[in-house]
């Protein structure tokens, strides 16, 4: 029996970090569900900025892209929430 | 209703003086100290007579006993200094003492008297010599004699100012009345100039900052860019020239565009702080603004801050500045004549003439925008000599540049409505101050009527589009509206506006929350809000969150298999604020990793990338985006390189994250097969040539100059070499040995090693050939 693969990891793969680690002030991306995901990590100019997936509705990104990757989704159509911390 | 008490236009706020010996020369002191103290036996020396006028000031019951023992005229002075808020110009104090009969008219044929006392004589300089007006620093010109004195620009010390009441108002009157109502009217409201600003602000402030000229000024690239932003009405003769810039320079001047160096930027919080004032009250900014512009010319639009006698690019700005001035105060007395009548243009610019002087608005300047054409002017050259002579003159320049600041820079602000009656060749215009002109011009006497705030100025269609009704509106609702809405039209009393999801989005990105703006154009609309509307702006918020780009999180990766404090995204996978996660990596023993990245791989020229220690998380992350594990190790592949540039991976971007990891230079090999593998092109040649190689350098210059040997040639590969054709090296061979080279020499070639560092001996061995720039060997065709 084999595993099924996850439909993103072509594109974005899972992150797995060779051991625990704690990544302070991190970038991430965060969408309502795996396939806008799909369709964002598709997206050579959105994709290029996007590191790992960390769960199939949140991507990290790459340290310093944030602007980059704002600015290419907007040009793509979208309108990102740019947010700080974690929600209440 | 509200009424408005603006502060008098040409008012300078005072200061209060500061009583120094640098400010006095010891004669001046002895002088000022006997009128203010009286007369004193001690010391006379320049710090003791400070000293003692000091004292008096500070008594307030003493001043008032000096200052009543002025003349008349000295205390209408101060009556018109006080007035003008305590420092006013000498060229509008001179016309302005004139206009009140203080000074008399310039006799030209009276004789000008030399007298020991003459200046205590003229009631400006007498205050001056005692202290009682404060001289501007800088030169004066003292050669200046006759009852017609030029003064320097005075000002009132605070000390003193409390005990002058300030002159009242004077009046315009013209010399002629005009030819009753115009047949046309247009004028502008103040409102539609704070749109055009704010939309300005926007388009600036979209920018981020930008480079600008010397002075201040913006280049000419970036005023098309803006100008594409904000168009202006095409082919209107009375449209400011450069608006952007007219625009831009006054956003300078009033503070909300600063600039540093070579940069700029606009100042947010001093843009709402004013465009959130009334109308009317920034239309009187406007003024105060538009009086020390020096980069945008009334008339002649975006000049260079460079000045030069022999090839002039503007206005000298400190000659404009004064006729702007008198301009104003021509302004100000025809707010006070209280008729709200209509002036007729020409008569008021003789008028002006006669009121300000020749040598009051002067500038020898030509070319304006609009050229109306004055009956005044006409045939100017026919005149003899003379004063009519002058006037015609002066009414082709100085009164061109009056008539395009009044009837177009002023209507364009919305303070002056221009009239105009006749046919194309008989042309008369005039013009008369707006409801909000003459509040401006003539306060604090006259005061703005104004509705009260919060009024329904907007229509909101359900296509989206927004009416903004401009004799409405206010500078809140022009500021809210233009976070949120783009505009679609810049002309007229009702400008269009539009909803788009960008137009509403940028306002959620800048701070406003859905409720807030479905709440602002609920209560200022005449109509309520379409349902539709509302449906569209509560779906763009809908779409706006379910996109989130987070920063200032923590990701944890921790395989305790316990719950932690944060968001469980997996098994091992958390996000927590940085605070908590460094908490929690402290507890547990977990590093927690830097924004600069640890460089501990290697990497070598087969691709493959090791590392001491475990990665770090982004360098693992980063690393599988173009690398492929294979047998417990990561390599980097010409397919593992193509797959990510499929990703939108550039290979600049694989070396960039690789240079930023590794602890060594990337190979250089390597990288020139990261290109290639993601894209680059790069041909070489790979085959056999007919080398001949000559060490001699006087063999190989003979050889090469030869005639019989030249049909052999294909080319030179490098010093001493030469590339023999493939069918000609038989016959090369024969004309080498009957010319008696020996042809057993071995070659000697140099190693890779030696071309990269100093050969000093290349005529012994041979460098290896170098390519030319489109991949064909030297001297081949």
């Amino acid at each position: 029996m084999t595993a099924t693969k996850h439909p993103l990891d072509p594109l974005l793969p899972l992150l797995e970090p060779d051991a625990p680690a704690v990544l302070a002030n991190a970038e991430i991306l965060e969408v309502q569900d795996m396939a806008q995901l799909l369709e964002l990590s598709r997206d050579p100019k959105v994709g290029r900025f996007l590191i790992a997936r960390l769960s199939d509705t949140v991507a990290l990104i790459d340290p310093g892209a944030e602007e980059n990757l704002i600015k290419a989704l907007r040009a793509a159509g979208h309108t990102p929430r740019t947010a700080k911390g974690m929600e209440p | 209703m509200t009424r408005s008490a603006l502060a008098f236009v040409l008012a300078s706020p005072s200061s209060k003086l500061e009583l120094s010996p640098e400010h006095i020369d010891a004669d001046r002191a002895r002088i000022a100290a006997r009128f203010w103290a009286g007369k004193y036996v001690g010391s006379n020396a320049k710090a003791a007579c400070v000293e003692r006028i000091a004292t008096v000031w500070r008594d307030q019951k003493r001043v008032a006993e000096v200052l009543a023992s002025l003349r008349p005229e000295e205390l209408a002075v101060l009556g018109v200094v006080k007035r003008f808020g305590g420092a006013i110009s000498g060229t509008v104090l001179q016309r302005e003492l004139l206009a009140r009969g203080v000074l008399r008219p310039e006799d030209p044929n009276e004789p000008v008297r030399f007298r020991r006392n003459q200046v205590s004589e003229d009631p400006v300089l007498a205050l001056c010599e005692r202290f009682v007006l404060v001289k501007d620093p800088g030169y004066f010109n003292y050669a200046s004699y006759g009852p017609l004195r030029d003064y320097p620009g005075v000002s009132l010390p605070s000390q003193l100012a409390t005990l002058i009441e300030p002159a009242v108002s004077l009046k315009w009157k013209a010399s002629a009345p005009a030819e009753g109502a115009p047949e046309s009217a247009t004028m502008r409201a103040t409102a539609q100039m704070l749109v055009d600003l704010e939309q300005t602000a926007r388009a600036l402030e979209g920018q981020g900052s930008w480079k600008v000229n010397q002075g201040g000024g913006l280049p000419a690239a970036a005023r098309n860019r803006l100008a594409k932003l904000c168009p202006a009405i095409a082919g209107d003769p009375f449209e400011p020239p450069d608006r952007v810039a007219f625009d831009y320079s006054l956003l300078c001047a009033l503070g909300a565009v600063q600039s540093a160096g070579d940069e700029a930027w606009v100042e947010r919080e001093r843009t709402d702080h004013l465009f959130h004032r009334p109308p009317e009250v920034q239309a009187s900014e406007w003024i105060r603004a538009w009086l020390t512009l020096r980069l945008w010319q009334d008339g002649i639009g975006a000049v260079p801050e460079r000045d030069s006698e022999a090839n002039p690019t503007r206005i000298h700005p400190d000659r404009l500045r004064v006729g702007r001035g008198l301009l104003a105060w021509a302004l100000t007395r025809v707010a006070h004549s209280g008729s709200g009548d209509w002036l007729d243009l020409e008569t008021f610019i003789l008028d002006l003439y006669a009121a300000a002087g020749d040598r009051g608005l002067s500038f020898y300047w030509h070319g304006f925008a609009w050229q109306p054409r004055f009956a005044s002017a006409a045939g100017k050259e026919e005149f003899k000599a003379g004063p009519e002579r002058m006037r015609a003159f002066w009414m082709d320049r100085e009164g061109v540049w009056t008539a395009n600041a009044l009837l177009s820079t002023f209507v364009h602000l919305g303070l002056v409505e221009r009239g105009r009656s006749g046919g194309t060749r008989s042309t008369r215009w005039c013009f008369r101050l707006t409801e909000v002109g003459q509040a401006v011009f003539g306060a604090p006497e006259v005061q703005f009527k104004r509705a009260a705030g919060s009024e329904k100025c907007l229509t909101i269609q359900p296509n989206h589009e927004v009416l903004l009704y401009l004799d409405g509106a206010d500078g809140e609702v022009v500021t809210t509206l233009g976070r949120m809405a783009s505009r679609e039209s810049a002309a007229g009393l009702v400008q269009t506006f539009k909803l788009t999801r960008e137009s509403v989005y940028g306002a959620l990105e800048g701070g406003m929350t859905p409720a807030a703006i479905e709440s602002f154009l609920s209560t200022r609309s005449r109509s309520g809000l379409p349902e539709n509307v509302s449906q569209s702006l509560a779906e763009w918020s809908r779409k706006r969150d379910a996109l989130v780009v987070r920063s200032e999180v923590a990701v944890e990766y921790l395989r305790d298999g316990r719950a932690h404090r944060g968001q469980a995204l997996g098994p091992c996978l958390f996000l927590a604020s940085p605070r908590v996660a460094s908490k929690e990596a402290k507890d547990l023993g977990v590093a927690t990793e830097s924004k600069v990245p640890s460089r501990e791989w290697k990497v070598d020229e087969h691709g493959v990338v090791s590392s001491r220690t475990p990665m770090s998380l982004v360098g693992k992350a980063r690393l599988q985006r173009f690398a492929r594990l294979s047998d417990g190790s990561w390599r980097i592949t010409a397919e593992s390189v193509r797959a990510a540039r499929q990703l939108g991976i550039p290979a600049d971007q694989i070396l960039d994250w690789l240079a930023a990891h590794v602890s060594h230079e990337v190979p250089p090999i390597l990288a020139t097969a990261i290109r290639k593998w993601a894209g680059g092109s790069g041909k070489v040649f790979l085959g056999g040539v007919v080398l001949l190689q000559v060490n001699d350098p006087k063999d190989f210059d003979a050889l090469r100059q030869s005639e019989r040997f030249r049909p052999f040639l294909k080319g030179t590969l490098a010093p001493g070499c030469f590339v023999v054709t493939g069918e000609g090296r038989k016959e090369a061979t024969k004309l080498l040995r009957e010319l008696g080279f020996s042809l057993d020499a071995e070659s000697k070639l140099a190693s890779p090693e030696e071309t990269l560092g100093v050969d000093d001996d290349t005529d012994q061995t041979i460098q290896l050939p170098r390519m030319t720039a489109i991949g064909r060997l030297p001297g081949r065709r």
